[in-house]
């Protein structure tokens, strides 16, 4: 359990570095954690300084920003860096020129931002036709973005999926929605989705799903050479599928066996394929795939017909089992149920019920799954990590087989791997606001409706945010250990901040940390043959080959 | 009217569904009152009714940003977030998102004796906490600390600086 005095003594030792003492009541103008580590962080103060070349401009962007109500100093928009630009077109001519709009080079987008980085600096702007972003990787300027991003927090237009929304005649739920009609939908969606309280109620249908999951592996494990899983990927798409219907419809699908229904297959295809097109309809324009018909244009409205076709099919189902369990005066056992309750509020139309939750069912599927799998990969390079992460699991739950909300509490090292995962690799390589205000960020002004674009990953694996930024190291998110003050929270942030973030996360981190510790309690895991896994963006942060697993009995 | 549109001939039961969910969202969103296994309906378990029994009550100072003090009633149980928005405290952009344990704008700063008396704060609410704004020793997210008894009379300061564009 974490100790008050560990916060204390952590956030003293900060204050010690600025040289200002943290009091309760006075709390110094507005001179917090963060605002500490920036100055630690880029060189000012502290004794760690990265040899890095990009650390000087860092160092004044960091300046700038905190000066950023001196709006007179500040350079224009136009100003800002960037690849070479002409107009209308942006940086399509240079990027097409470069190759850079290629599936390979597009398929590895998290390297190039990166690689920009490195070229033009901690801030610079992107435009390819109408697609126009700002570039950040600062985590200050990510705390500002967060700052500005007003009542009703914008993401970048996913022009593909918006315009099948409105060609179908489909409502739009809580993803694509903006303004008044998200805050409507997110209202709803997020207490059932995210309060501790109510996700604690799920822990109990998802603990069987993950000892159902273990037991699905030993089958398949068994079925092949006695030792690998074979398609380990397969397998955690259905379960992600699995669990999340789990949660929505309070009931077991069955989708953690061999013959799932067509239905079930479908919508997972369906999801791959709207993800997997998303790169390429996303350039120059939507429309002009739409114009063309382009295959990636139909593949992707077909995806997008399969999902809504098998989602609303499950959903009319589920409803109506609902209703007539209400009318028989039945309750539902004490589990509650997400897809009765959002019904009961009575605020959103059949069409706006079926449009969120399909939403949630497609994004739960290959992002906990993709997650899980980075995190398998890089468990099975480490088996000192797995066994303290075993110690840790049978120290917590014992000989208990079940696993409650209580136990999930006190697994920090596992908490503080899947962290260290999405660190690594953030299955959502960036996270985007429209700027609501004309804002100066890193001493340029940048205008209302800008999106800036905050690079998750290149942050994860900038040197200067997190020494040895490509070694898997656990530790440092560990409250108890010193290296974890060192972090600037902004700068991991997977799952986005506010009432804008990931709607998700809640569930996705205890459907991880279950099935985890089930894991880590029976296995040992290695790698068939030990290979360097590299990633790609397809837009989802995927392993770029198949991982093949030893999953040995802990015995 | 969704649900009527839906299946017509439970319009009725849903009806009494969406009042019963009203009426209790009005009565309290807290979620640190003990579970009442006793009740099954859906609707209950999202968001728990308060048993007619009376109901120990206290007092909880919030001082504002202007450094004004403003003492309120409140029922043991609910939490710091929703006492705030069922008085109506006028304080910008606080509560964003809505006690779901995704921002860190109900943050507020405790008394040590207080603080040291409260419930340890969970790895989640830490994780969140560390994004506020003006962070000191005895932070806490309002919508995560729920009063009791022994809490009577406790003062809450509101940090200053939380105002951002949300409060447009």
């Amino acid at each position: 359990m974490m100790s008050v005095p560990v916060i204390s003594g952590s956030r003293q030792r900060l204050s010690a570095v600025v040289g200002r003492a943290v009091s309760p009541w006075r709390p110094q103008g507005h001179i917090g954690r963060v605002r500490a580590l920036v100055g630690y962080r880029s060189g000012l103060v502290g004794p760690r300084t990265v040899p890095s070349p990009v650390q000087t401009y860092s160092t004044a962007a960091v300046g700038s920003t905190s000066h950023h109500n001196d709006d007179s100093e500040a350079k224009p928009f136009s100003a800002l860096p960037g690849p070479p630009s002409v107009p209308v077109l942006g940086n399509f001519l240079h990027m097409w020129w470069e190759g850079l709009l290629e599936k390979e080079k597009l398929n590895k987008n998290h390297i190039m931002f990166t690689d920009f980085f490195r070229q033009y600096g901690p801030i610079f702007r992107l435009k390819i036709v109408n697609v126009d972003m700002v570039s950040i990787k600062d985590p200050v300027a990510v705390q500002e973005l967060f700052r500005k991003e007003g009542k009703y927090p914008a993401r970048i237009d996913i022009k593909p999926w918006r315009r099948y929304r409105e060609i179908s005649g489909k409502a739009t739920g809580v993803f694509l929605s903006n303004g008044k009609d998200w805050q409507k939908n997110r209202s709803i969606m997020a207490r059932p989705m995210l309060r501790p309280k109510h996700v604690s109620t799920y822990v109990s249908n998802l603990d069987t799903v993950s000892a159902d999951m273990i037991k699905r592996l030993r089958v398949l494990q068994a079925r092949a050479d006695g030792i690998e899983v074979p398609n380990i990927s397969d397998e955690l798409f259905k379960w992600a599928l699995e669990s999340i219907c789990t949660v929505l419809f309070n009931e077991r699908m069955g989708y953690l066996q061999d013959n799932i229904s067509q239905d079930a297959q479908d919508f997972i295809q369906g999801i791959h394929t709207i993800f997997l097109t998303t790169n390429t309809v996303i350039f120059p324009d939507a429309d002009v795939h739409r114009f063309l018909r382009t295959k990636p244009w139909r593949q992707s409205v077909e995806a997008w017909d399969t999902v809504f076709r098998v989602g609303e099919k499950v959903m009319v189902r589920k409803l109506q089992e609902a209703l007539e369990r209400e009318e028989r005066g039945e309750g539902e056992d004490d589990q509650p149920n997400f897809l009765a309750f959002v019904n009961s509020t009575g605020r959103l139309t059949k069409d706006e019920i079926y449009s969120n939750t399909i939403e949630l069912m497609g994004a739960a599927i290959d992002t906990t799954s993709n997650t899980l799998l980075w995190t398998l990969y890089e468990l099975s390079r480490r088996p000192e990590l797995q066994d303290r992460l075993y110690q840790e699991v049978t120290q917590v739950i014992g000989q208990d087989k079940v696993m409650t909300w209580d136990h999930l509490k006190d697994l920090h090292l596992l908490k503080a791997i899947i962290k260290e995962t999405l660190r690594m690799y953030p299955v959502v390589h960036n996270v985007s606001r429209l700027l609501q205000e004309d804002t100066v960020l890193m001493g340029y002004w940048l205008p209302a409706k800008t999106c800036v674009v905050a690079q998750v990953y290149a942050m994860g694996r900038d040197p200067q945010l997190f020494p040895d930024p490509d070694e898997f190291k656990p530790e440092r998110w560990l409250r108890t250990g010193e290296a974890h003050d060192e972090i600037n929270p902004y700068s991991s942030l997977p799952f986005g901040f506010g009432p804008r973030s990931c709607l998700g996360r809640r569930v996705a981190e205890v459907e991880l940390q279950l099935l985890l510790a089930k894991m880590s309690q029976q296995f040992v895991l290695s790698q068939v043959e030990p290979e360097e896994i590299s990633s790609v963006a397809q837009p989802l942060l995927m392993p770029e080959t198949p991982l093949h697993l030893r999953f040995v009995d802990r015995k | 009217m969704a649900a009527s549109v839906l299946f017509p001939a439970s319009a009725r039961l849903l009806s009494g569904l969406r009042h019963f969910s009203r009426v209790s969202r009005a009565a309290t969103t807290s979620l640190c009152r003990p579970q009442n296994h006793s009740l099954s309906t859906t609707a209950r378990h999202f968001s728990q009714p308060t048993p007619r029994t009376e109901k120990a009550k206290v007092t909880v100072n919030y001082v504002m940003r202007d450094g004004s003090t403003v003492p309120v009633r409140t029922k043991v149980g609910e939490n710091l977030l929703d006492i705030a928005i069922e008085n109506d405290l006028d304080i910008d952009g606080f509560g964003a998102c809505e006690g779901t344990l995704a921002c860190s704008t109900c943050h507020l700063i405790f008394e040590q004796p207080i603080y040291d008396q409260l419930e340890e704060p969970t790895d989640e609410e830490l994780d969140m906490l560390d994004l506020a704004f003006g962070l000191t020793d005895t932070s806490r997210l309002g919508c995560q600390v729920c009063v009791t008894k022994a809490l009577d009379g406790l003062t809450v300061k509101v940090p200053e600086g939380v105002a951002d564009a949300r409060d447009v």
